[in-house]
């Protein structure tokens, strides 16, 4: 008697795909009908997970892009510290849809809020949407104007520019500003930084219905000053460090991870540019039995991110890796030195041969 | 020279028994780079004393070869560590150790380096106008300087540790406004067709931010650091044309004679206030 199920693949069925396999070669990317060409512009934002897939991709010589360098003055360990690098422009973490719309709408001029600037506990100026992104505070509020200013350009840019975007979505529950409905990665007076006054932010934690506003929104904005770009969603498996909704930590983070995997599916069934990417069920699929997960049972290790992305590069990527295999890197093409640098490291020389010495006039 | 104790106070007791004495002082020592040389060489030759008469001494570390061999700017800090404390050893053996005050101007060319040629992208600072250049937010540019002076500490630390006696950082001369004066003294070497300065106003928020990574280490370390007096500058903080040196960044020794004449009331009356 012939029905569905006799036609179904091997990843269909749970022993087959899962019970009887080893945990290493478990692949639920079956079905995902997504590739990305070695040239092809790649920018990330999201959740604390979306570093790792940056990173991977990075040094797997995928065209990933930063859209916000810093100058070359400044030394690797400086730029790592004030946040260049971990994505593709300097906003920090964006946990939500909402903020992720938010940051198109500023970037793009649709939309500007009041509630701008916090202070953290020494009085210096901390830019609200990326509170921690310079350690220390601004010197100014004139300094922190001109660098968010600086930031958005480059946002903007990327999202006229990017390929393929990849969000990974982290949090539904966030804080709002009763003024104007901005929204925080942070609470205000968490880590120092603002101060929490009920009259002015409010918690909220998003719906289903409200992801899935915020991300058409998005979208919609997306198309029109990007029409070719796709855009790849992922589910961050880390768990909620803490929630403010009353609930067990356990609970709150299993509604919100739901909330984010139903409202990616639904995107991806909806729009023929937007797909999904099952991270979330790498590293959360109990065929693991946990062991992707560090010691805190919320960080992501080297060998959860590694699966994540070892199945991306075949899935996604046209490219076989194994695990550990070091991939290599296209060769990057020549750059011009920069005359004041190089002028800089001349001068260390001249320096040492007495060029810099004073001189009797 | 009157006989001293040992330990915390020592500088004060002498200093004491010398006004009430009459003797003669052991003087200050300076310590430092380039910028020094403004300040201990007047136009006959090096300075043996203030124009108040107080006796100065001179540790110059650009003229420490070992030193240049390790480079300055990104020295090998083990190696730099025992470089120091050799150069330092000897010059408290040839000039002597006991000092009433330690005058420092330690590097100062830092800065300099990173900002008097315009790079390919040009770069705005704070308060500096220049739309189209890619701003370096103040604390992004102080962590840079901080890390660029983190030989500073290895330094400082040698020298509180060899000279007990109050210290006092002097703030770098200003930068040179004029981007002709810089072009005309533009070393040969790094000379070619195409070189651009860098505008006064990113120059002189650099020289700010700079002022600002030397200040915090002078409050962490009790170090008094003085100012170039106002006389020097023009409004807009730049140096005054007459204090151009003969280089492209150094000022010149007139800007020393005014400046130590400001050095000498600061100190004077630092440590005229710690012995009373």
């Amino acid at each position: 008697m012939s029905h569905p199920y006799r036609t179904q693949p091997a990843a269909a069925f749970w022993p087959q795909a899962i019970a009887e396999i080893p945990a290493g070669e478990v692949d639920p990317t079956h079905g995902i009908d997504f590739t990305v060409k070695l040239h092809e512009k790649i920018a990330t934002a999201g959740s604390c997970f979306a570093q790792h897939i940056a990173r991977h991709l990075s040094a797997a010589g995928f065209n990933y892009l930063s859209f916000e360098k810093a100058h070359p003055v400044v030394d690797p360990q400086t730029a790592e510290r004030f946040g260049y690098g971990l994505y593709s422009a300097r906003y920090g973490n964006v946990y939500t849809s909402r903020q992720l719309l938010q940051l198109a709408q500023r970037a793009l001029h649709h939309r500007s809020f009041q509630d701008t600037v916090w202070h953290d506990r020494d009085g210096n100026p901390v830019d609200a949407f990326r509170p921690q992104i310079t350690p220390g505070g601004y010197s100014s509020v004139e300094d922190l104007e001109a660098d968010r200013q600086q930031h958005l350009n480059c946002v903007a840019q990327m999202f006229r520019e990017v390929d393929v975007f990849i969000f990974t979505l982290g949090l539904t529950e966030t804080w709002e500003s009763l003024v104007d409905g901005a929204v925080y990665p942070l609470c205000p007076g968490v880590s120092g930084t603002g101060s929490f006054d009920e009259s002015k932010y409010r918690f909220l934690n998003l719906t289903v219905e409200e992801v899935l506003r915020d991300m058409e929104e998005f979208l919609q904005i997306l198309r029109h000053e990007n029409p070719k770009a796709r855009v790849l969603l992922t589910v961050s498996p880390v768990p909620l460090n803490a929630t403010a909704s009353g609930k067990h930590v356990l609970s709150a983070t299993t509604y919100s991870k739901s909330v984010l995997r139903v409202a990616c599916e639904t995107l991806s069934m909806r729009y023929t540019n937007v797909f999904y990417f099952p991270s979330y069920e790498i590293i959360t699929g109990n065929f693991n039995r946990g062991t992707y997960f560090a010691s805190d049972l919320r960080s992501v290790n080297e060998s959860g991110v590694g699966h994540v992305m070892r199945l991306f590069m075949q899935r996604c990527g046209n490219r076989t890796v194994a695990d550990g295999e070091p991939i290599e890197r296209p060769e990057a093409p020549p750059v011009a030195p920069d005359p004041s640098i190089s002028v800089a490291n001349l001068i260390k020389v001249m320096c040492d041969e007495d060029a810099l010495r004073y001189h009797v006039e | 020279m009157v006989a001293l104790t040992v330990g915390c106070g020592r500088h004060m007791s002498r200093l004491r028994n010398g006004l009430q004495l009459g003797v003669a002082m052991p003087g200050y020592v300076f310590i430092g780079n380039s910028h020094i040389g403004s300040l201990t060489y007047s136009p006959t030759g090096q300075r043996q004393m203030l124009p108040d008469g107080t006796p100065i001494r001179l540790i110059n570390f650009n003229e420490i070869e070992r030193l240049e061999n390790s480079s300055m700017f990104e020295p090998d800090l083990t190696n730099f560590t025992e470089i120091i404390k050799a150069a330092i050893e000897t010059a408290v053996s040839e000039l002597g150790g006991d000092v009433d005050a330690v005058l420092l101007s330690l590097g100062g060319a830092e800065h300099h380096l990173i900002s008097i040629i315009q790079s390919n992208t040009p770069y705005r600072l704070e308060g500096d106008p220049q739309a189209s250049a890619q701003y370096i937010p103040t604390p992004v540019m102080k962590a840079t300087l901080e890390n660029k002076m983190s030989w500073m500490n290895t330094a400082l630390d040698i020298l509180e540790a060899r000279f007990p006696a109050p210290k006092f950082f002097l703030e770098y001369p200003p930068p040179i406004a004029s981007a002709e004066y810089i072009l005309a003294h533009t070393p040969k070497a790094v000379m070619t067709p195409e070189i651009a300065i860098t505008p006064v106003a990113t120059r002189l928020s650099m020289h700010n931010i700079m002022r600002e990574v030397v200040q915090d280490k002078c409050r962490e370390r009790d170090i008094t650091f003085i100012e170039v007096p106002p006389e020097l500058k023009c409004e807009d903080g730049s140096l005054s044309e007459e204090s151009y040196g003969n280089d492209w960044l150094h000022a010149s020794v007139g800007f020393g004679d005014v400046f130590l004449s400001s050095i000498s009331q600061v100190v004077g009356s630092h440590l005229r206030r710690e012995a009373a």
